[in-house]
C-alpha cells in the first residue's frame, strides 16, 4: 500500500478508528489522540499493509490494543458508552447491556490483556467468535478459551449468573 | 441492535465496500441503517483530523540514508575491530592497560566476551592476562557484584596471595563459574611485580571496583590495575 493510497483511504477508515477509540476511551479528545497515533503507525508500516479487509482488521486490532494500553496506563476501566443513545456508540451485545459501567471496570481488571481484547471485540463491536479470531489472529480455540475466562470472571464477581 | 445484527466490523466492511454480505440484513433493519447513517456523520467529523506530514524530497531521503549507511558502516567497523582485538574495555589506574581477555562458556558454547555481551548464572569464564611489563610476575583477580560483595577469584582463598602469571596466551588456571549474585560484575585484575595478598588489598579492590582510585601504597608498588564492568542478566542462560 502506498502512502497516497493510505491517505486516500483515511476518510473511510479514519471514521472507523476514531469511533472505536472514542468509544473505548470514553471521550472525544482521547479518541482523537489515539486515532492520530494509529494512523501515524499505519503510515510507518504502509509498505506492509494491503488495502481492503486486511487493513480494516489491522486497524481494529491495533486500535483495540492501543486503547487498552492507554486505559491501563491511566488505571481506568473501559469507558462504556452504555448511556449513549447515539446509534453506533452503544454496546452491541445483550450480555454487556446487563452490566453497568463499574461492573465492567471490575470485570476488565480481573482478566488478562488478551481476554480484555476479546471482550472489546465481543461487547463493543458485537463480533462473532469467528470474527474475533479473524481480526485478532487468534485460533478459534484460543478465542473460545478467552470467552470462557471472561464469563468465569464475570460469574466469580457476581456480575453474571451461572447460566449466562 | 439485536444479537442478530451484523457486528460493527461487518458493517464497517460493508460501508467501505469491502464485503457486501450484510446487504440483505441492512435493507430490512432500521437500526443498522441508522447506525450506518451515523457513521457518515463520524466520517465528516474526522475528515481533517489526521494530516500526515508531507513526504520529504527524494534527494533528502537519499542523503539521509547515505549518511545512515555511513554511520552504520563506521559502527560496524568499530565493532568488528573490537571483536578482532578480542578485548573488553578496560580502565586502568596506572601505566599501560593490562590487556585482559575473558573467554565465556555458556551452555557449551565458548566465545570471547565482547563489549555487547553479558554474564549470567552458570556461565564459566576463563581469564587471559597479557604481561604489560616484563617485570610483572603475579596476578590477583576479584569481582565486586551489584550488592558490593567481593568474590575472590585468583586466589580463591581469602588469606591467599597473587598467583603466578601464566605464559603469554595461557589462561589463569581453572575457570570461574558465575553465581546468581546481582550484577553487574566488576572484575578487578591487579598485575604486580611481587605478590599481593587479599587481607591487605581486599578493601582497595572493593573500592577500586566502584570507582575509587587505588591507594598510594599500591601505586608505589607498580601495580597495574584493570577493571572490567560486565552486565549481568538475572536467571540462568537460556
Amino acid at each position: 500500500m502506498t502512502r497516497d493510497e493510505l491517505i486516500d483511504a483515511y476518510r473511510g477508515f479514519g471514521a472507523v478508528v476514531f469511533r472505536r477509540c472514542r468509544q473505548i476511551l470514553g471521550n472525544e479528545q482521547d479518541g482523537r489522540d489515539a486515532s492520530q497515533e494509529i494512523f501515524e503507525r499505519c503510515l510507518r508500516r504502509c509498505d506492509e499493509l494491503r488495502p481492503g479487509p486486511e487493513l480494516l482488521a489491522w486497524l481494529y486490532r491495533v486500535g483495540t490494543n492501543l486503547c487498552l494500553d492507554r486505559l491501563r496506563t491511566q488505571r481506568a476501566g473501559l469507558h462504556t458508552p452504555l448511556h449513549e443513545d447515539v446509534p453506533g456508540l452503544e454496546w452491541r451485545h445483550d450480555e454487556a447491556r446487563m452490566l453497568d459501567r463499574d461492573s465492567l471496570r471490575r470485570l476488565f481488571a480481573a482478566v488478562e490483556k488478551r481476554t480484555r481484547e476479546v471482550a472489546v471485540y465481543l461487547y463493543v463491536d458485537g463480533m462473532t467468535q469467528e470474527e474475533v479470531a479473524k481480526v485478532s489472529g487468534m485460533t478459534d480455540r484460543s478465542v473460545r478459551n478467552h470467552v470462557a475466562r471472561l464469563r468465569a470472571a464475570a460469574v466469580r464477581l457476581g456480575l453474571l449468573g451461572e447460566t449466562a | 441492535m439485536s444479537k442478530d445484527c451484523p457486528s460493527s466490523f461487518a458493517l464497517d466492511a460493508y460501508r467501505l465496500g469491502l464485503d457486501r454480505t450484510p446487504a440483505a440484513h441492512v435493507a430490512g433493519c432500521a437500526r443498522c441503517t441508522a447506525w450506518l447513517a451515523a457513521q457518515e456523520q463520524v466520517e465528516a467529523k474526522v475528515a481533517h483530523l489526521w494530516v500526515p506530514a508531507p513526504s520529504p524530497p527524494r534527494r533528502r531521503n537519499f542523503w539521509r540514508f547515505t549518511r545512515l549507511g555511513l554511520h552504520l558502516a563506521t559502527v560496524t567497523t568499530a565493532v568488528l575491530l573490537l571483536v578482532a582485538r578480542r578485548r573488553v574495555p578496560t580502565e586502568t589506574a596506572k601505566g599501560p592497560a593490562a590487556l585482559v581477555q575473558v573467554a565465556r562458556s555458556r551452555a557449551g558454547a565458548v566465545s570471547w566476551l565482547s563489549p555487547a555481551d553479558d554474564l549470567t548464572a552458570e556461565d564459566a569464564i576463563r581469564i587471559f592476562v597479557n604481561r604489560p611489563d616484563a617485570a610483572d610476575r603475579y596476578v590477583l583477580v576479584g569481582s565486586v557484584d551489584g550488592s558490593g560483595a567481593l568474590a575472590r577469584f585468583y586466589p580463591v582463598d581469602g588469606q591467599g596471595c597473587s598467583v603466578p602469571l601464566p605464559p603469554a596466551g595461557q589462561p589463569l588456571d581453572g575457570s570461574i563459574v558465575i553465581d546468581e549474585a546481582p550484577g553487574p560484575e566488576r572484575l578487578v585484575i591487579l598485575v604486580s611485580h611481587d605478590p599481593l595478598c587479599w587481607p591487605s588489598v581486599g578493601d582497595a579492590v572493593r573500592r577500586f571496583a566502584v570507582g575509587a582510585p587505588l591507594p598510594a601504597d599500591l601505586l608505589s608498588q607498580d601495580v597495574h590495575a584493570t577493571k572490567l564492568v560486565v552486565p549481568k542478566r538475572a536467571g540462568a542462560a537460556p
